[in-house]
C-alpha cells in the first residue's frame, strides 16, 4: 500500500512538473499570435499616377478604418506616410501627396482640411496647398448596401521636393510612392446577411490543398483500419489501432512512420513549388504576393530538407539497417520513436505560422541578421515558432543519429564485419557520425537565434555589438555536412540496387569504403564555399575553394566504381534499375555544376542565383529523390509482401525524369544570364520565355509523382506476390520472410563470407590487414 | 545577357565548359556503353560472382584502374585549383593593392534600396550631365566623414567607362533602418559581394563599355528584396 501511494505521489510530481515546463515554454513564446495587427507595410505594386517615383520604401498607414461598416455612416480616415530616407521635416513645401480610392461610398474633407484635400474621379486626394505635409484627414461615408466589401486602396508618395524652382520635369526623381490596400466588409457581410462569393487566394488554395490532405489523410488512416479487418469494424477499435501506432516501438513500424509522414510532407513541399513556379511563369506576375511568395519557397526548402528527404532516409535507415546486420531491433527503440515524434510536433511548430497568414519568410539557411529581426520590416511574425520548430527538429535528429550508430557499433550480427557490411550500412553510418558531429552548431546558432528573436538578446545584431557573420558560420558548418547526410545515403542505396541489378559484387568495395569516409571528414571542411562573396579574407576563401575542389575526388571514385561494378555484369532493368542509372546521370551532372562554384571569378557571378537553384536541385532531386524513389521500388516488397507495378513504375521514371531535366536545366541559363534566386518576380522580359516552360515542366513533374502514390496505395492490396528475395540481393534482409516478423529475427542469423573460399589471408599490418578486410582476431 | 564577353567570368566559362563536356561525355558514353553491352539478354546468364542471400560476395577490385581513377581527377582538381587561384588574385586581391589607380564610390544598401556615394571629382563634371548629382555630406559606418568630393546621385549609379572602378560596400545604419545583409550584384561584369553591418566589405570591377545595366540585391533581405533593383549607366568616352 505504502508503495502504491508513493507511485502516486511520483506520479504527481511528474505531471505538475511537465505542466510547468509547458507553462513556461508558453510564457517565453511572446509571439504565439500571428496575426499581423494591421496592414501597414510598405507595397508598392501599382501607380502613383503623378509621379514616377517607382516603388520603394514609403510606408502609408490608414488609422480610423472599422472593422465593419454600417451603412450611411460617417468615419473619419487618418491617412499618414513616413519615408525615413525622404528627409521631410526641413523642407518648407512638397512633402507629399496621397491618393485614395473605395470601390463604394463616398469621400469629403475632413474637419480643418477642407483647402487642402478635394475630392476627384470617386476618390479623393491631396489639393495643391495639401502637399506640404504627410498626414491628412477625410471623411467616408459608408454606402447604404451593408452586404457587401468595400475595398480601398491608397497610394501615398513620400517627395523629397527637389522641384524648387518649378521645374516639376526633374521634380519626381527621387520620390518614393507605395500603396496600402484594405477591405471593410458591411455590417450584413459579417452576419451572413448576404451570400458573397470571394475569389479564392493562393494562400487560401494552399491552406485549402493542405487541410484537404489532411482529411483525406485521415480518411485513408480509417480505411486502412477498415480493410484490415472489414468484419470486427468498430471506432473503439479504431483508437486502439491508432494508440498501437502512436506508441510503437518496433523499428519496422516506426519506419513506416517515417514514410508515411515524409511522403505527405514531399507532396506538400512539392505543392509550395509548384505554387511560386506559378508565380514566376511570366514576368512582373502578381499571382502571390512577396509575403507569400517568401514564406512560400521558405517552407518549400525546410519542408524538403528536414520534412522529407531526412525523415524518408530515416524511414530506410529504421526499416533496413537492423534486417542488414541481422539485429532483432534497433539499439535504442524507444529513442528512436521519440526521435519520430519530435519531429512530427516540430512540423506543427514550423507551419504554424503559415496557417495564420505570417509563415516565416526567412528562407531554409535562416540568415542572421534579418531571421532575428523583429517588427514591420523584419521577419515575420510566424518566424519565431519556425525556430521553435526547427530547435526540435534539431533534438529529433540527435536522438535518432545516436541510435543508429550505436545500432552499427554494436549490434552486428557474427560475419558482418566493418569491412563485411553493406554499403547502405555504411552510408547511415557514416552519415548518420556526420550528422551528429554538426547538429549542436545548428542547435546552438537557432537557440541564440530564438533568444534574439524572444528575449532581446543581440548574438547576432551588429548595430550593438553582435556577429553579422556569425550565423553564417555556424549555420554552414552545419549546412554541409547536412548535403552529404542526405545525399551519402543515396550513394549506399545505388550501390546495393547496382549491384543486385547487374548480377555482380560492388567494384572496389574498400575504396567505396574509404571514398565514404573521405567525404565525410571532408565534408567538413568545405562549408566557407558557401560564404566566398560574404567579405571573408581571401586566404580562407583559398583555401575552402581548395578543399572544396578536392571533394570531387572520392565523389568521382564512387562514380566510376559504380561503372565498373556494371561491367561484365548482366543487368536487369526493373523500375529501381531505372532510377539508379537515372542517378548515375543527374547526379554527375550536378556534380559537375558543383564544380563552377569554388572558382572566384565565377562565384562573384552565380553565387544566389539561378545556377545554383539548377545546381542543387540536381543533387537534391536528381541525387536524393532518385536515390529514395530506387530505394522504394527496390524495398517495398520487402516491408509489404508484393511488388510496386513494374508499368506504373516505369511510367512514373520516364516522366518524372525527362521533367525534372525540364525544371532544372534551364536554371542554369536563368542564373547565367544573371536572375537571382528568392525573387518574387522579375521585369526582365527575356527570361519569361524559359521561365514559363520551367514552370510546365515542374507542374507535369509535381503531378507525376500521384502515378508513385497511386502505385502505392494499390500494391498494398494487388501487387505481385513475392518470397524472401525477389531481386537476388545478397545482404541479411533478402534471408528472412516479406514483410519480416517482431522481433525481426528469431534467431541472430549468421553472415557467410564467398571470400573465404577463395583467399587465404592473415597478417600483415593494420593497413593492409584493413585492405584485405581481415579483422583482427 | 550575362557577363559581358571581356569579363573573367567569360573566360573561366570556357575551361569549365571544356573540362565538364570532357568528363560529361567521357562518364555518359561509359554508362550508355555498359548498359548496352552488358544488359541482361537471357535471365540464365551467368556472371563471375553468385550472390546469394546471407553471403558476403566474392570481391573483386583492380588497384590498378581504382589509382587511375583516383590520381587522374586529382590532377584536373589541382589543376582547376591552380587557375581559379589566379582568378581570386584578379578578382579579390589585385584591385585593392596599393599602387592600382581606381576610381572610388560607396554602395549603400538599406531595405530596400541603395544610396550611391562618389568619392572621385575628374569626372563628377562630365557626369553631371547625366546624372542630377548634388553635394552632400557622408559619414561612414566607421565615422569618417567625407564632405568634399561625396556625391549622391538619384538613384541610380553613374560609373565612368575604363577605369578600375572599387565600391565600398556598406549597410545604412541611421538607427531607423533594420541593419540586415544585402549584395549589390551586376550580372553585366559578373560581380556581387555581400554589404556586412558594421563591416565595410568591397568589389571591385572594370567597365569597359557605355549602356545600362541592371543592378540587383542578391542576398535575401525581406519583404521586397526582389524590388531592391537600381540602374547601372556606363557614360563618356571608353578610350
Ligand atoms: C516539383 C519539384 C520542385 C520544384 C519545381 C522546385 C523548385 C524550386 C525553386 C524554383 C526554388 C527557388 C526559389 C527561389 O529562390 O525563389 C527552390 C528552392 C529550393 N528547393 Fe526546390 N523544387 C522542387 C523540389 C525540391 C526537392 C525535392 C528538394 C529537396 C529534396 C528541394 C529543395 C529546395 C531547397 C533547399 C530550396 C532553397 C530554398 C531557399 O532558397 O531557402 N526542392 N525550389
Ligand atoms: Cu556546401
Ligand atoms: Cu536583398
Amino acid at each position: 500500500m505504502v508503495k502504491g501511494s508513493e507511485l502516486m505521489n511520483k506520479n504527481k510530481i511528474r505531471v505538475i512538473s511537465l505542466l510547468f515546463v509547458i507553462f513556461i515554454a508558453l510564457a517565453a513564446t511572446p509571439q504565439m499570435t500571428s496575426y499581423p495587427t494591421g496592414v501597414n507595410r510598405a507595397n508598392g505594386t501599382t501607380g502613383c499616377a503623378c509621379h514616377s517615383g517607382g516603388a520603394g520604401t514609403t510606408t502609408v498607414i490608414v488609422d480610423g478604418m472599422p472593422d465593419s461598416f454600417v451603412g450611411g455612416t460617417s468615419y473619419e480616415l487618418n491617412i499618414t506616410i513616413s519615408n525615413p530616407n525622404i528627409a521631410g521635416a526641413e523642407l518648407s513645401s512638397n512633402m507629399g501627396g496621397f491618393r485614395l480610392f473605395a470601390t463604394d461610398g463616398t469621400f469629403s474633407a475632413g474637419e480643418n482640411y477642407t483647402d487642402l484635400v478635394q475630392v476627384m474621379d470617386g476618390g479623393i486626394t491631396h489639393t495643391e496647398s495639401g502637399n506640404d505635409m504627410r498626414s491628412w484627414v477625410v471623411v467616408w461615408t459608408a454606402p447604404d448596401n451593408e452586404g457587401q466589401i468595400v475595398d480601398f486602396t491608397v497610394h501615398g508618395n513620400a517627395v523629397n521636393g527637389n522641384a524648387v524652382g518649378n521645374i516639376p520635369a526633374d521634380g519626381n526623381s527621387g520620390d518614393k510612392w507605395s500603396t496600402f490596400q484594405a477591405s471593410i466588409p458591411g455590417a450584413a457581410a459579417l452576419g451572413g446577411g448576404a451570400i458573397l462569393i470571394e475569389q479564392a487566394e493562393p494562400y487560401e488554395v494552399a491552406i485549402a490543398a493542405i487541410t484537404f490532405g489532411i482529411a483525406l489523410f485521415s480518411l485513408m488512416l480509417v480505411y486502412v483500419f477498415y480493410r484490415n479487418n472489414p468484419d470486427g469494424f468498430n471506432l473503439n477499435g479504431l483508437t486502439e489501432w491508432l494508440k498501437k501506432w502512436m506508441t510503437t516501438t518496433d523499428h519496422k513500424e516506426v519506419g513506416t512512420l517515417y514514410f508515411v509522414f515524409s511522403f505527405l510532407f514531399l507532396l506538400i513541399g512539392g505543392i509550395f513549388a509548384m505554387l511560386f513556379r506559378l508565380q514566376l511563369a511570366v514576368a512582373d506576375n502578381d499571382f502571390l504576393t512577396q509575403d507569400q511568395y517568401n514564406s512560400f519557397f521558405t517552407l518549400h526548402g525546410t519542408t524538403m530538407i528536414f520534412l522529407a528527404a531526412m525523415p524518408m532516409i530515416a524511414a530506410f535507415a529504421n526499416w533496413i539497417i537492423p534486417l542488414q546486420i541481422g539485429a532483432k531491433d534497433l539499439a535504442f527503440p524507444r529513442v528512436n520513436a521519440m526521435g519520430f515524434w519530435m519531429l512530427a510536433f516540430s512540423s506543427v511548430l514550423l507551419y504554424g505560422g503559415v496557417m495564420s497568414g505570417e509563415g516565416a519568410d526567412i528562407t531554409w539557411t535562416m540568415y542572421a541578421p534579418f531571421s532575428n529581426s523583429l517588427g514591420e520590416k523584419g521577419a515575420s511574425a510566424g518566424t519565431t515558432l519556425f525556430v521553435a520548430g526547427i530547435i526540435m527538429l534539431g533534438i529529433s535528429s540527435t536522438l535518432s543519429g545516436v541510435n543508429f550508430i550505436a545500432t552499427v557499433m554494436t549490434m552486428r550480427a557474427p560475419g558482418v564485419t566493418w569491412m563485411k557490411m553493406p554499403l547502405f550500412t555504411w552510408s547511415i553510418f557514416v552519415a548518420n557520425a556526420m550528422l551528429y558531429l554538426s547538429l549542436p552548431a545548428l542547435i546552438i546558432g537557432t537557440v541564440y537565434l530564438y533568444f534574439d528573436r524572444t528575449i532581446g538578446t543581440h548574438f547576432y545584431d551588429a548595430a550593438v555589438g553582435g556577429d553579422p557573420i556569425l550565423w553564417a558560420h555556424l549555420f554552414w558548418y552545419f549546412g554541409h555536412p547536412e548535403v552529404y547526410v542526405v545525399i551519402l545515403p543515396a550513394f549506399g542505396v545505388v550501390s546495393e540496387v547496382l549491384s543486385t541489378s547487374a548480377k555482380r559484387s560492388i567494384f572496389g568495395y574498400k575504396s567505396m569504403v574509404y571514398a565514404l569516409a573521405g567525404i565525410g571528414v571532408l565534408g567538413f571542411i568545405v562549408w566557407g564555399h558557401h560564404m566566398l562573396t560574404s567579405g571573408m579574407d581571401p586566404t580562407f576563401r583559398l583555401i575552402m575553394m581548395l578543399t572544396t575542389m578536392l571533394v570531387a575526388i572520392p565523389t568521382g571514385v564512387k562514380i566510376f566504381n559504380w561503372l565498373a561494378t556494371l561491367w561484365g555484369g548482366s543487368l536487369v532493368f526493373k523500375t529501381h534499375t531505372l532510377w539508379a542509372l537515372g542517378f548515375l546521370v543527374t547526379f554527375t551532372m550536378g556534380g559537375i555544376s558543383g564544380m563552377f562554384f569554388p572558382v572566384a571569378g565565377l562565384d562573384t557571378h552565380f553565387h544566389d542565383t539561378y545556377f545554383v537553384v539548377a545546381h542543387f536541385h540536381y543533387v537534391l532531386v536528381g541525387g536524393t529523390l532518385f536515390g529514395m524513389f530506387s530505394a522504394i521500388y527496390y524495398w517495398y516488397p520487402k516491408a509489404v509482401g508484393r511488388k510496386l507495378d513494374e508499368k506504373l513504375g516505369l511510367l512514373h521514371f520516364i516522366i518524372t525524369f525527362i521533367a525534372m531535366n525540364g525544371t532544372f536545366w534551364p536554371m542554369h541559363q536563368l542564373g547565367i544570364e544573371g536572375m537571382p534566386r528568392r525573387y518574387h518576380t522579375y521585369s526582365v522580359d527575356s527570361w519569361s520565355e524559359l521561365n514559363s516552360f520551367i514552370t510546365m515542366s515542374a507542374l507535369i513533374m509535381g503531378f507525376a509523382q500521384l502515378i508513385l502514390t497511386w502505385n502505392i496505395i494499390r500494391s498494398y492490396k494487388y501487387g505481385e506476390k513475392c518470397g524472401k528475395d525477389p531481386w537476388g540481393g545478397w545482404s541479411l534482409e533478402w534471408t528472412t520472410t516479406s514483410p519480416p516478423p517482431t522481433p525481426s529475427f528469431h534467431e541472430i542469423p549468421t553472415q557467410e563470407d564467398d571470400n573465404l573460399h577463395h583467399v587465404e589471408s592473415t597478417g600483415g599490418g593494420m593497413f593492409s590487414r584493413m585492405w584485405k578486410g581481415v579483422e583482427p582476431k | 545577357m550575362g557577363p559581358a564577353d571581356y569579363t573573367i567570368f567569360r573566360s573561366l566559362m570556357k575551361t569549365w565548359n571544356f573540362w565538364s563536356l570532357v568528363v560529361g561525355i567521357l562518364t555518359f558514353a561509359l554508362l550508355f556503353y555498359l548498359i548496352i553491352r552488358f544488359r541482361q539478354i537471357s535471365p540464365k546468364e551467368e556472371t563471375p560472382e553468385k550472390l546469394t542471400p546471407g553471403v558476403f560476395p566474392k570481391e573483386r577490385d583492380n588497384l590498378t584502374l581504382e589509382l587511375t581513377w583516383f590520381i587522374v581527377p586529382t590532377i584536373l582538381v589541382l589543376y582547376l585549383t591552380f587557375i581559379a587561384w589566379q582568378s581570386m588574385i584578379t578578382v579579390w586581391v589585385d584591385p585593392y593593392s596599393e599602387d592600382e589607380d581606381t576610381w572610388d564610390i560607396t554602395i549603400e544598401a538599406y531595405q530596400w534600396g541603395w544610396n550611391f556615394y562618389y568619392h572621385d571629382e575628374i569626372l563628377i563634371t562630365e557626369l553631371n550631365e547625366t546624372g542630377n548629382f548634388t553635394t552632400s555630406t557622408f559619414t561612414t559606418p566607421t565615422g569618417t566623414e567625407i564632405v568634399d568630393g561625396a556625391y549622391t546621385g538619384d538613384g541610380n549609379l553613374y560609373l565612368p567607362c575604363n577605369r578600375v572602378i572599387k565600391a565600398k560596400l556598406v549597410t545604412l545604419n541611421d538607427g531607423g533602418e533594420l541593419p540586415v545583409l544585402h549584395a549589390p550584384f551586376i550580372p553585366e561584369w559578373g560581380i556581387k559581394e555581400d554589404t556586412v553591418p558594421g563591416i565595410e566589405t568591397s568589389m571591385s570591377f572594370t567597365p569597359k563599355e557605355t549602356g545600362t545595366f541592371d543592378l540587383f540585391c542578391a542576398e535575401y533581405c525581406g519583404q521586397q528584396h526582389s524590388k531592391m533593383l537600381a540602374k547601372v549607366h556606363v557614360v563618356g568616352a571608353c578610350g
